[in-house]
């Protein structure tokens, strides 16, 4: 009964997360695509390690900011704009 | 099919066809210019002067019939053990947590891309567990096809490579520059000759080729990238390797440059369990690794564990982390370090038998140890290489220091005894 306990605690929490980020917005792959042009979008590429060396593509346009870095660049963007963050 | 004389050149080539040392061979390249090449041939020199050193015909009257052999009569079996364990499980684990990870890459973007790269990552660790697992034999005849496909793919690459900077397209003006850090790192690029295989064929003529043929085939990968391809550009990507074979062959070039990677990957990964396997399998039988009754391996249980460990690091995200590239950076400088005490190892177990060249071992381990201290010394997160070997090390010694005096059998071959030996 103690471990099911357990298990229960840790099963709700993992459910939990995205509700914990609900407030970050999300884009689909087709949503971006229809406003890559827009002077209003800034697409930011947060991947790191693997994910950005061994990949040879980048979204056009894109700039790359690392997560590791964020003090660095935090600040650098009009917060009036559309910021789209991908790190896959 | 045993130790044939094509298995065990591909095996030594593991490393050298991997796609971390395309990488390495393309930044060096452009961040050094011609002082690169005048690199990989000093470091193609210390490595063909240490294998000299190390496969003496001399040391098989001792009874080192392998190299693990060597390092436990040459320098203790708790210092052999400590390092063998801890430069094994941190190759074997850590390298193909990433170039399983590249290779996921260079498939969806080069070939399939609605295919997961991830789960082309996992299908590859999947089938290379599985070979060990089926057996032995086949995983080293696979060996041979997964270096010969890199091979024969790089060689078309470099010729075309050749034909294009020959026929004056080439247009990039190679400017003096000079980076000390990708120059010594080019030592790093010759690992992988110290394969422990134990037979008649463990002469030097054979490593030495596979030495020559790499030291070659980097040199005219390095020439045509430096000719095709701006330096800076090279020094600063992470995929110096995808734009040459662009610049070469356009979209061929790309597709040649994927088969190179997913066979170079399934081959580094292969070596490097064969590696870790030969290295345990010398202690188990000298007693250094208890739960082997008889001396005998338990091999499959190894193939298992590294599997599972590479699978739960991936799974955890290790791959998309900065932290992994500094991580194998410190691995491949415990592997230096080991592979600059085999030749002092050597002269040292030479000196016994009268055969001069004590003074060569000292020189090799010496330049081999210095570069590893300005490599780390160079390195902007050398913080975390040397906290890494400090986890790595410490327990493992630890470890190895019980097991090597709590009771466990250390049989001594021939009529050497080796340093703390009972």
């Amino acid at each position: 009964m103690k471990k099911l306990s357990i298990l229960l605690v840790f099963f709700m929490l993992f459910a939990l997360t995205p509700a914990l980020a609900a407030n970050v917005g999300m884009m689909s792959l087709d949503e971006l695509k229809g406003v890559l042009d827009s002077e209003n979008l800034i697409v930011l590429d947060a991947r790191t390690g693997k994910d950005w060396g061994a990949s040879e593509f980048k979204i056009p346009g894109a700039i790359r900011a690392n997560p590791s870095e964020f003090n660095s660049w935090g600040n650098s963007y009009p917060k009036e704009k559309k910021i789209v963050l991908y790190c896959a | 099919m045993a130790w044939t004389p094509l298995v065990i050149a591909s095996l030594c080539a593991g490393w050298m066809l991997s796609p971390d040392v395309l990488i390495r061979l393309g930044q060096g390249a452009g961040a050094n210019q011609t002082f690169f090449l005048l690199g990989l041939i000093v470091a193609a020199g210390l490595a063909a002067r240490s294998l000299f050193l190390v496969r003496h015909p001399q040391l098989r009257c001792k009874g080192c019939v392998n190299l693990t052999e060597l390092l436990i009569q040459g320098v203790g079996p708790t210092l052999a053990t400590t390092l063998l364990l801890a430069s094994r499980m941190a190759l074997v684990l850590l390298i193909p947590t990433g170039v399983l990870v590249t290779s996921g890459y260079a498939f969806n973007e080069i070939f399939v891309y609605w295919f997961p790269n991830f789960g082309f990552a996992f299908l590859l660790l999947v089938m290379i567990a599985a070979l060990h697992l089926v057996s032995e034999s086949l995983a080293r005849k696979a060996q041979v096809v997964f270096a010969a496909l890199v091979l024969i793919s790089m060689v078309i690459l470099s010729g075309a490579g050749i034909v294009t900077a020959g026929s004056g397209s080439a247009s990039v003006d190679n400017d003096f520059s000079f980076s000390a850090p990708t120059l010594v790192g080019s030592l790093l690029l010759f690992l992988g000759l110290d394969f422990s295989q134990e037979d008649a064929h463990q002469s030097r003529r054979l490593p030495i080729g596979v030495l020559l043929v790499g030291l070659l085939l980097f040199l005219c990968w390095a020439l045509v990238s430096m000719q095709l391809v701006a330096g800076d550009r090279l020094a600063g990507t992470t995929i110096p390797h995808l734009i040459s074979a662009r610049t070469i062959l356009g979209e061929t070039g790309r597709i040649l440059m994927g088969i190179t990677l997913i066979a170079g990957t399934c081959g580094v990964v292969n070596a490097l369990f064969h590696l870790a396997i030969d290295s345990f399998r010398g202690l188990a039988a000298r007693g250094l690794l208890p739960g082997h009754p008889h001396g005998e391996l338990l091999r499959r249980r190894f193939v298992l564990l590294f599997a599972l460990a590479i699978a739960f690091l991936m799974g955890k995200g290790l791959a998309g982390d900065d932290i992994l590239d500094t991580y194998i950076q410190a691995a491949l400088l415990l592997w230096l370090f080991v592979s600059g005490l085999q030749p002092f190892a050597a002269a040292k177990l030479l000196k016994l038998q009268k055969v001069k060249h004590r003074w060569h071992g000292i020189a090799i381990m010496l330049i081999y140890f210095s570069a590893i201290l300005y490599l780390i010394a160079s390195d902007p997160d050398a913080i975390h290489i040397l906290r890494f070997l400090a986890l790595v090390l410490i327990p493992t010694a630890l470890l190895a220091a019980v097991w090597s005096r709590g009771g466990l059998a250390v049989k001594t071959i021939g009529n050497h005894k080796g340093k703390g030996d009972p």
